[in-house]
């Protein structure tokens, strides 16, 4: 199929691909689903965020375990680059994290302004991650100033980590 | 991911301008830009309950012009497309500066919107909305207009009808 198409249709799947790996491992992250990040990378896939260096797999359950010492995250997701050359394509992907964080004098609200510089490979047809590494821009850090009493506002849909965030039902069709 | 397919770009480039074209509606205060995204039979949830979209824009505009300057800032898109329906979700990294007996505040929210999105003829539009609070900051602002840099920068962003988007300036 992909002989067919116009090449400047096939480069745009291939970034629209990669730009989604992007996306989806932000949703992983952030909803602190293992399966999910684990999904995006390639099984050799490797990985550099500074305090951690090795293969994607091992940087699975360690990024679960810094995660479950946050309340919440959010990634959020600017500007995307990606270059394609055949099978193999490299990214550069804007991000602004904000973390939600407990401390021992009330919570902290932690926001880092970065990139991450990805390499994609093409196999089998699918686009993957093969190596992610995280360079970091800039941070801000300050006492939270979050004043939601969530369970005080039982109508309003708040984010939750795994499946009780109300997006796993959204994208099942319920 | 393999499976999609070139008219997917299409419908995938359509659905990221309805999404934009939202807070273009929202953060301009331009209620023609903002109906123009729903379909007449869409719905909203934004945590106060289910209620018509047109209805829902007709209340909201007022609410973002009594504050001072807003800016809805989306990243993320997620969207799996099947056929003439699309269910999304999209990062929103919301500012809001509003007044205050102790002077001007900041809001900061980040949260998502769960989207259903149709194809009706050539056109995508929103049937189904639910917002996710995900966190916020809060406290007095910060901005400044005026000094050495910020002095010099004279062209500010308003609502319709002054903004340059619309005059030109």
């Amino acid at each position: 199929m992909a002989a067919e198409l116009d090449p400047r249709v096939a480069l745009l799947l291939d970034k629209m691909a990669c730009t989604e790996l992007v996306h989806r491992l932000a949703r992983g992250i952030d909803r602190c689903d293992a399966d999910l990040v684990s999904a995006v990378f390639h099984p050799d896939a490797t990985d550099d965020h500074g305090m951690y260096k090795g293969s994607a797999a091992d940087f699975v359950p360690w990024v679960m375990e810094v995660l479950a010492g946050m309340r919440r995250t959010q990634h959020v997701i600017g500007n995307v680059l990606i270059e394609v050359d055949g099978d193999k394509a490299q990214g550069e992907t804007y991000f602004i994290a904000h973390h939600h964080i407990p401390a021992e004098n009330g919570d902290n609200f932690m926001v880092a302004g970065g990139r991450y510089l990805d390499r994609f490979e093409r196999r089998d047809g699918t686009w993957k991650i093969s190596h992610r590494h995280a360079v970091y821009d800039w941070s801000t850090v300050a006492p939270s100033t979050d004043m939601w009493d969530r369970g005080a506002m039982p109508d309003y849909a708040f984010g939750a980590r795994g499946h009780a965030d109300i997006s796993y039902q959204h994208f099942s069709g319920a | 991911m393999s499976k999609v397919t070139p008219g997917d770009v299409a419908d995938r480039l359509a659905i990221m301008d309805v999404l934009n074209r939202y807070t273009r509606g929202i953060d301009r205060c331009d209620l023609a830009v903002l109906q123009s995204v729903w379909w007449d039979d869409a719905l909203v949830d934004y945590g106060t309950g289910e209620v018509p979209a047109a209805a829902w824009s007709e209340g909201v505009i007022p609410a973002l012009a009594a504050m001072r300057r807003t800016q809805h800032f989306l990243g993320n898109m997620l969207i799996d497309i099947d056929g003439s329906t699309a269910t999304a979700e999209t990062y929103c990294r919301a500012w809001h500066e509003v007044d205050s007996p102790d002077g001007p505040q900041e809001m900061d929210v980040g949260g998502r919107y769960l989207d259903r999105l149709e194809r009706r003829g050539d056109d995508w539009r929103l049937l189904h909305r639910r917002y996710v609070l995900d966190w916020s900051r809060n406290g007095p602002s910060t901005a400044q207009w005026d000094g050495p840099l910020y002095g010099t920068l004279k062209r500010h962003g308003q609502r319709m009808p002054h903004d340059p988007l619309y005059t030109g300036d």
